[in-house]
């Protein structure tokens, strides 16, 4: 038990006033995510899936429970302590990219680094670098309207790494996406899991993407109505069985040559998240707290995953490519 | 944020807004350059106005009268003490009668003045014909006016110079007249005021052994309330040409804060635009600010972004508006000069703007600007981020 969840989410329910109608977007949640776990979040819309996501993300507080980051108490955090958090701990990516356009690229990149008071040419050096390795490089003196929506989530990519944190968080990070810019994003968000060795937690109503996860919660009405953990998961070059994958995205990722599983195929994944029935070995009928043998399921995570970098650390080889 | 980066990041959203900032500047320029230019005028019209009463010498310049108290004489004891005085750099003493004189054909009269000789660069007399050297104490010279010439009809100086004036002066305290021959070996061009000085000695016929007044020289004119009371707390009622200086800048002090005045609504006016400029920025920017704290911006460097544009650009409309009013004032005299001198008058300097003043109007400028930010900047940093991360 020595283990510190990343994530521990203890009750956590979350009631929206819209007008004189109480909206129960979460009703007592309770999850908890370890280091080095890739996490699906899946839901349809309305679920409380992003609503979760913003509480985690320290964006919103929850109406009651708690949630511990690392077992200090998210709540404990005043205003500063919350952008500091969000700034070096986390990597948020969202749906619509969310880039400032009045900045160019390298300035987008490099805008949480300016919030962490580094200087110009530090900033800059390490932008380029996480550019260069989205496959960008070229666009860093553009500005975010001169690329296309999978060009820009990958420079949001980016931008949520250049902290270095050491979990990430993404928010349907492929729904304004057509299906070869979503795949090389999800390339992407794997690679950081599999090779960096990030906790990623990710949003999607996308079935196809659960077969690359560690764990998924399900969540229905605001609440975790399933846990389901996956004993073998696909690695990142299987990406590419979901559709094309171009050259630019292969070389990024630092690799080449994709390995075809022969996999069920998209449309069949979709049937059966439908109805509820993937993989049946590993899924357990959870809900809420009964996640102990997900616990024990999950692929320990290495202890030789560095801790998450502070502002002013080095960022981690990985990143630098 | 580094200082650096919020003004790099403020200057960023300034010049996205092209023509608003330009706008929003403008209002300031006006407010500004409205106040540099009155005032201007204000203090190009107070120096005119001082220029004329007094130069600068005068305003070192002590006049001690005698006093009503009876044992507290002008006299030659009481000069010595002034001369203790601290701050008081020299004086000089001055004995005066009523004259009247008189050429050969012609009768005239003017005041006579019994001085030594320091006092004519102490007071700072002028002899444009001839010399004000007296060829010693008891010279029967004289150095006079063309004011007092008038009379005696030899108002031209090279007639005049050289020539003996039969002077009579009176006691009123001792009822008697005395009778002196003085030559002429300076005049002053001076056609208002009648004056005649001789060396005191020459002056000094009723022998009663006390002083008309008494001018004493002080080091610096800031010290002259404090010798004035030291004097005065001898007995001696003085009076300074700074009397009639400082009732002129009294009035002119009122004159410019009315003038500044207007300015001032216009600066006003200029604030509540760049309340509104950033306002709207605010909600333009709602969801730039929302991703700003999502991904780690702080509260503080939200608002210090938004405080450091309405800085900007009350910095940019201060040094604008008071070039601007700087501009206009000179421009305005120079128009003035040229139709002054076209038709025979004198060249006036009409609009004077001290650095100082300039620097301290930047300042008001930078100022009000910032206040003016303040709120919206509150504003800013206060939104919600989930908030403002939905608001399109």
């Amino acid at each position: 038990m020595a283990k510190v969840p990343v994530f521990k989410a203890v009750n956590v329910s979350k009631t929206y006033q819209l007008g004189d109608v109480e909206v129960k977007a979460l009703q007592g949640v309770n999850l908890e995510v370890y280091s080095g776990e890739f996490i699906c979040i899946f839901g349809q819309s309305g679920c409380g899936k992003s609503t979760l996501l913003s509480i985690i993300a320290g964006l919103q507080k929850p109406s009651t429970g708690e949630v511990y980051v690392r077992g200090e108490k998210l709540s404990a955090l005043d205003n500063e302590g919350l952008a500091k958090y969000r700034r070096s701990k986390i990597g948020i990516v969202f749906q619509s990219f969310n880039l400032i356009p009045s900045m160019n690229i390298i300035e987008n990149i490099a805008l949480p680094l300016t919030f962490a008071r580094i200087s110009k040419s530090q900033r800059i050096t390490r932008a380029r670098g996480l550019l260069e390795t989205v496959g960008l490089a070229k666009y860093a003196d553009h500005t975010s309207s001169q690329l296309s929506g999978g060009q820009q989530q990958r420079v949001a990519i980016a931008r949520s790494l250049v902290t270095a944190p050491w979990i990430m968080l993404a928010d349907e990070p492929t729904g304004n996406l057509d299906s070869k810019s979503a795949n090389e994003v999800m390339r992407l968000l794997i690679s950081l899991n599999r090779k960096s060795k990030r906790t990623v937690i990710l949003i999607t109503h996308n079935p196809e993407y659960l077969d690359y996860a560690d764990r998924i919660f399900f969540m229905q009405d605001g609440k975790v109505i399933k846990t389901q953990v996956n004993s073998s998961v696909k690695s990142e070059e299987e990406v590419e069985t979901l559709s094309h994958v171009s050259e630019e995205m292969k070389d990024a990722a630092g690799e080449v040559g994709a390995v075809n599983t022969g996999d069920a195929t998209v449309d069949e994944k979709l049937n059966k998240s439908k109805t509820k029935t993937p993989k049946q070995a590993a899924t357990t009928e959870t809900t809420d707290d009964a996640d102990t043998k997900a616990e024990s399921e999950v692929a320990p995570e290495p202890e030789t995953a560095p801790e998450p970098a502070s502002e002013s650390e080095e960022t981690p080889e990985e990143d630098k490519k | 944020m580094k200082i650096i980066d919020i003004l790099r990041l403020s200057f960023g959203n300034l010049r996205r807004n092209m023509l608003r900032t330009i706008l929003t500047v403008s209002g300031v320029v006006v407010g500004i350059g409205a106040i540099v230019f009155l005032v201007s005028l204000g203090f190009g019209l107070q120096e005119l106005a001082v220029s004329k009463v007094a130069n600068l010498d005068a305003l070192t310049l002590l006049t001690i009268n005698p006093s009503q108290k009876e044992n507290t004489l002008l006299n030659a004891e009481a000069v010595n003490k002034f001369k203790t005085v601290d701050g008081i750099k020299d004086v000089s003493p001055v004995i005066s009668y009523s004259a009247s004189i008189a050429t050969d054909s012609d009768y005239g009269d003017t005041i006579a003045y019994g001085v030594i000789p320091k006092y004519f660069s102490l007071e700072d007399i002028s002899v444009d014909y001839g010399s004000r050297t007296f060829s010693g104490d008891n010279a029967n010279e004289v150095v006079i006016s063309i004011a007092s010439l008038k009379a005696l009809k030899l108002t031209d100086p090279a007639k005049a110079l050289g020539k003996e004036l039969t002077t009579k002066i009176v006691s009123v305290d001792k009822k008697e007249e005395k009778t002196l021959k003085l030559k002429i070996i300076g005049i002053s061009k001076d056609t208002e005021t009648k004056f005649a000085y001789t060396p005191i000695q020459v002056l000094d016929q009723f022998k009663d052994g006390t002083y008309s007044k008494v001018k004493a020289k002080i080091s610096a004119r800031e010290k002259m309330p404090e010798i004035r009371k030291a004097v005065e707390s001898m007995g001696y009622p003085t009076n300074s040409v700074t009397d009639t200086v400082d009732q002129i800048n009294q009035v002119f002090n009122i004159v410019k804060i009315v003038l500044g005045g207007f300015g001032f609504i216009a600066l006003m006016v200029a604030a509540i635009g760049i309340f509104n400029t950033l306002t709207i920025a605010l909600l333009e920017r709602t969801h730039e600010i929302g991703v700003m704290k999502a991904i780690g911006g702080r509260n503080s460097d939200v608002a210090l972004v938004f405080t450091a544009e309405a800085s900007m650009i009350g910095l940019f409309g201060g040094l604008l508006g008071v070039s601007t009013g700087w501009i206009l004032g000179k421009g305005i005299n120079l128009l003035v000069n040229f139709v002054a001198v076209s038709l025979d008058g004198p060249a006036t300097v009409l609009f004077s703007t001290p650095l100082w003043f300039a620097g301290i109007v930047v300042a008001f400028a930078f100022t009000v600007s910032t206040v003016a930010g303040i709120l919206p900047a509150m504003r800013a940093a206060k939104l919600d981020p989930l908030e403002a991360l939905r608001y399109e």
